[in-house]
């Protein structure tokens, strides 16, 4: 059981977190669950669909976040770039995109952006067979198709 | 990789866990995630024409960002050089200095600009243009914001070519052109060739501000209802437009009225109606030549040229000079 102030999350398959509550509801889910009925704050909350791995990526990154908003001085804003830089540089493609969704699913709007961005720079200003490749994308065009899509769009090639 | 400190609750084989690695990860993710989360932080539209490309799912979303932002490239189709121009040719890759003084302009100006201007061994792929507006950006049907720039990085690498400045006033619907020769130097005018290479300049300089506002007369006509900020600009500072929701209301309303035809036109005695090369049937609204005047005279002289005939124009040129010779343009 948490003590005051702190909040136990479950991950789907079982691991349980005990986290302070100003991290904790760095995710706008969370905050509402706990706003709304009390006993998510004494009992445990249960983190659907996301597992141990990506939950204790996203207790990392709150827990970066919410120190720095309570206290500037110790965590200056250059710091949690480069925190953020680090964060998304160390992910592989699939812990990248499990984050996101698991992000998107808790409303921590600050790192659904960062991974965004982190996306779309990898998007950015690369061939479609080199997208395709990078995310292992299924071409699901037909030949025709993919012909006339190139005569349409010469200027972007 | 993995994170075995866990592994006793973790759900999942290894080879599920290689053939999650293998899938499409956008699979994971809701359309609205991929839309406003990525597609919107891409803004280029060339990479997000690519991403049509990929596959039909991105093909699908991609059309439904709502910020794009496009680099027009404005291209030169190189022709065969005209044997009996050699100079005017070599010219337009290479000028670097004339002087002209400034005494002699405005009669110099009006000796090389009554003759219509013909660009000598370039084209501007104008099809390629009306393509890129037309088939591509027409498919953004819910864009909210639209940046758009003309690149001239290409072109005319002189330093020393005239300053131009464009304007498209949303209040009289029309476009300016004002061109100040002082950056065109000519001291040592010796012959015919060299006045041909300042018409050359001058020629290409009005091109591509006729060019300039065509393009705009296209995206104009097409303007998504869900728009509210279009900005435009381009590469060479020569101008910016940037409206708002009210201002694009009130175009895309003239636009379903009226056509095109006659809203740019040369409009200074000389230069009125000055056939174009492609010889289509947009002139210019406006062109207006500066010269070396004071302050003071600015007024003066704009409302000489403008009273009378287009009295709602004073107020913006004025405007457009002023601010130039604060940023010390002239």
């Amino acid at each position: 059981m948490a003590s005051k102030g702190n909040l136990t999350l479950k991950s789907c398959n079982g691991k349980e977190f005990i986290v302070e509550e100003k991290v904790a509801v760095m995710s706008t889910t969370i905050k509402n669950m706990v706003d709304v009925d009390d006993s998510f704050a004494q009992g445990v909350i249960p983190i659907i669909g996301v597992d141990g791995k990506i939950l204790a990526k996203l207790i990392e990154y709150c827990k970066e976040h919410a120190e720095a908003d309570e206290d500037e001085e110790v965590k200056s804003e250059e710091y949690l770039k480069k925190f953020d830089e680090k964060f998304v540089d160390e992910l592989n493609l699939n812990d990248l995109y499990d984050l996101l969704k698991a992000s998107n699913y808790l409303e921590i709007t600050k790192l659904l952006n960062l991974l965004c961005q982190k996306v779309a720079s990898m998007i950015k200003g690369k061939k479609p067979e080199e997208i395709r490749r990078i995310f292992n994308i299924k071409n699901d065009f037909t030949p025709e198709e993919e012909e006339e899509i190139n005569r349409q769009n010469p200027w972007a090639f | 990789m993995e994170d075995l400190g866990v592994k006793n609750q973790e759900v999942g084989t290894v080879a599920e866990k290689q053939m999650k690695k293998a899938e499409d990860p956008f699979q994971r993710l809701p359309d609205d995630v991929i839309i406003f989360h990525i597609f919107d932080k891409i803004l280029d539209a060339k990479s997000l024409c690519r991403c049509s490309c990929v596959s039909k799912r991105f093909s699908f979303l991609v059309f439904q960002s709502h910020h794009v932002s496009l680099k027009i490239p404005i291209k030169i189709l190189h022709q065969e050089p005209n044997p009996a121009l050699p100079r005017a040719r070599s010219a337009l890759q290479s000028v670097h200095s004339f002087t002209i003084h400034m005494g002699h302009f405005p009669a110099l100006i009006r000796h090389i600009l009554l003759r219509p201007p013909r660009l000598i061994g370039v084209d501007i792929d104008i099809s390629f243009l009306s393509n890129l507006t037309t088939q591509f950006l027409t498919k953004f049907t819910s864009t909210k914001s639209l940046f758009l720039e003309f690149d001239y990085s290409g072109l005319m690498t002189t330093s020393n070519e005239p300053l131009v400045k464009w304007k498209f006033d949303s209040k009289s619907a029309r476009y300016i052109l004002l061109i100040s020769p002082r950056n065109l130097d000519c001291h040592n005018i010796i012959d015919v060739a060299d006045l041909v290479l300042i018409k050359i300049h001058l020629d290409c300089n009005l091109f591509l501000a006729y060019n300039t506002f065509h393009l705009m007369e296209m995206l104009f006509s097409w303007l998504p209802e869900s728009l509210n900020h279009l900005v435009i600009t381009d590469t060479k500072n020569r101008g910016e437009l940037n409206l708002g929701g009210s201002d694009l209301v009130a175009i895309r309303d003239r636009h379903a009225n009226s056509s095109s035809q006659g809203r740019i036109r040369f409009i200074d005695d000389p230069l009125r109606e000055m056939p174009l090369p492609n010889g289509g049937g947009i002139k210019f609204d406006h062109i207006f030549l500066a010269n070396e005047w004071n302050a003071d005279e600015d007024c003066l002289r704009i409302r000489k040229a403008f009273e009378g005939r287009d009295d709602d124009l004073i107020e913006p040129v004025v405007n457009m000079v002023r601010e130039i010779r604060l940023r010390g343009g002239f």
